[in-house]
């Protein structure tokens, strides 16, 4: 009955497994790069000299920030791809719902919104993307700069002495873009809410990574979803502590 | 009131009446005046279809063979829950008492393109059949019994593959999972066959097939909701289709033959 025979291997990007495989891997990914970018920008807690330093050197590093933009984007990119086709064959698996509503037992609304959680945190990356990194989204703070005086660096706003100063001798003043950034309650709010929708994203899907890719028997299902709900804790509250930070004025120019 | 009908129940059930395969279908309502809390639920369905006979009616059509909970023909979802309200129970084992005097019942069949409705409650599963016809088998030499003790299997292995034996291919699975995935049975199959050396020959073709065989027929993917083991009337683990990811990515990524 098969149309494979026995042993032939047949497409594995074609086949529902072979896709949840990409979803996990792509999300092991994401998660690394999530945790790796909260991690850096809990630096802003440490004053405008080290998070500026840091904006800094990763700017100046560039074969190491493409390297991370292009693994990460890509990641996204067949995230999202293999998202759109198992949902497309899962759709079509039911094409008559049921007539009176299902009741479920064991699933979270965390899993069961996923697709909606994962449209709104591609949403906000676009947002976040032509806020901080791209710029287009209040421009008057993406072009703050500071400059080397002796061997502090100061903020300095005059654009004709920016224009009169050397390139090493200038960087991007990061720190103010960020707490400006948040002192809008609307940007502040949408980072918030955008987070606490990427905590529920990761607590279904982190533990839903470990059961694809084959961890998750017996006893080491309660382990996945702790590392799981820890995992989202973790990414909710770092995340949602900047905006917060700043808007309570822990974290000023 | 008299002892007898202070026993029965009154109840109101919405089943799900389709003519055939092509038909469009709909939810009618029924009454029923005295059901005794011992009656099995398809002897429920029984009553009423008797009385739909005699007034001339078209009696509601339901797959059913043993009725003692081993055979997986009973399948229906009961007020929104593959064979009913009670945990590890099957339809057919499923009785009365479960509900109360005065209840509205509603009864529909399994709702997944890979099992196409043939009449009201009646589903086809032979997609089921053309997964297990894919690999779910062991080749053995026929001819002089083996020795009992040839081939010995560990305990925790045995007991692990019985676990996954015990899948009836009722497809309660299916029907409870949003996505309506049959990854559950699949694995299942799989994983009972794998914890046993008799599994082992055909052991990286077998998932392979299976899988492209379930894709093949249309039947979604697992996201890990769980509700598949939740409504399984055998209580397959969802270890089942952990087992299946880690068997399919041996045989695909690993590439073991």
């Amino acid at each position: 009955m098969s149309e494979s025979s026995p042993g032939r291997p047949h497409s594995l990007l074609g086949s529902s497994i072979g896709l949840k495989f990409v979803m996990g891997a792509t999300g092991v990914v994401l998660v690394g790069f999530i945790l790796a970018h909260m991690a850096g920008n809990l630096q802003i807690y440490l004053g405008s000299d080290v998070f500026n330093h840091y904006a800094q050197t990763l700017k100046g590093t560039p074969p190491l920030l493409w390297t991370v933009r292009i693994v990460v984007l890509s990641a996204v990119l067949l995230h999202i791809a293999s998202a759109w086709r198992l949902t497309q064959k899962n759709w079509a698996a039911r094409p008559q719902p049921y007539a009176s509503p299902r009741r479920y037992d064991r699933t979270s609304y965390a899993a069961l919104f996923m697709r909606g959680s994962g449209l709104v945190i591609l949403a906000f990356i676009i947002f976040h993307l032509l806020h901080f990194t791209i710029g287009t989204i209040q421009h008057e703070h993406f072009v703050l700069h500071e400059v080397l005086r002796g061997d502090v660096w100061v903020r300095e706003e005059n654009v004709k002495i920016l224009a009169s100063v050397p390139e090493h001798m200038q960087r991007h003043d990061a720190y103010s873009m960020f707490v400006r950034g948040f002192q809008n309650p609307i940007i502040a709010g949408s980072y918030i809410l955008a987070n606490l929708l990427l905590g529920r994203h990761l607590s279904h899907g982190v533990a839903s990574g470990f059961a694809t890719l084959g961890y998750s028997k017996g006893g080491q299902r309660q382990v996945a979803e702790r590392i799981g709900t820890t995992i989202a804790t973790l990414v909710t509250l770092g995340n949602i502590s900047f905006p917060i930070a700043v808007l309570a004025g822990v974290v000023h120019l | 009131m008299s002892g007898s009908s202070a026993a029965t129940m009154k109840l109101t059930l919405r089943i799900w009446r389709q003519k055939d395969g092509k038909a469009a279908g709909k939810l009618e309502t029924y009454k029923l005046d005295a059901v005794s809390p011992d009656m099995s639920f398809l002897e429920m369905l029984d009553v009423l279809n008797e009385q739909l006979t005699k007034s001339g009616g078209d009696p509601v059509s339901f797959d059913h063979d043993c009725r003692e909970g081993i055979c997986g023909a009973c399948s229906m979802v009961i007020n929104g829950r593959p064979h009913g309200p009670r945990k590890a129970t099957t339809t057919c084992q499923l009785h009365m008492r479960s509900f109360k005097d005065g209840d509205t019942i509603t009864i529909e069949p399994w709702r997944a393109a890979p099992f196409p409705v043939i009449k009201d409650l009646s589903v086809s599963r032979s997609s089921f059949d053309r997964i297990i016809a894919a690999g779910g088998f062991v080749s053995i030499n026929t001819g002089s019994t083996v020795d009992g003790n040839a081939t010995p299997i560990g305990k925790t292995d045995a007991d692990e593959a019985m676990d996954y034996a015990q899948c009836i291919g009722c497809g309660a699975c299916v029907a409870a999972c949003p996505n309506a995935a049959a990854m559950l049975f699949t694995g299942a199959k799989v994983a009972h066959l794998v914890k046993l050396p008799q599994g082992q020959v055909e052991r990286s073709g077998r998932v392979r097939n299976m899988v492209a065989q379930m894709d093949l027929e249309g039947f979604g993917s697992c996201t890990n909701h769980g509700e598949c083991s939740e409504a399984c009337p055998k209580e397959i683990p969802f270890d089942a289709i952990v087992m299946l990811n880690r068997e399919y990515m041996r045989a695909t990524v690993a590439g073991k033959e």
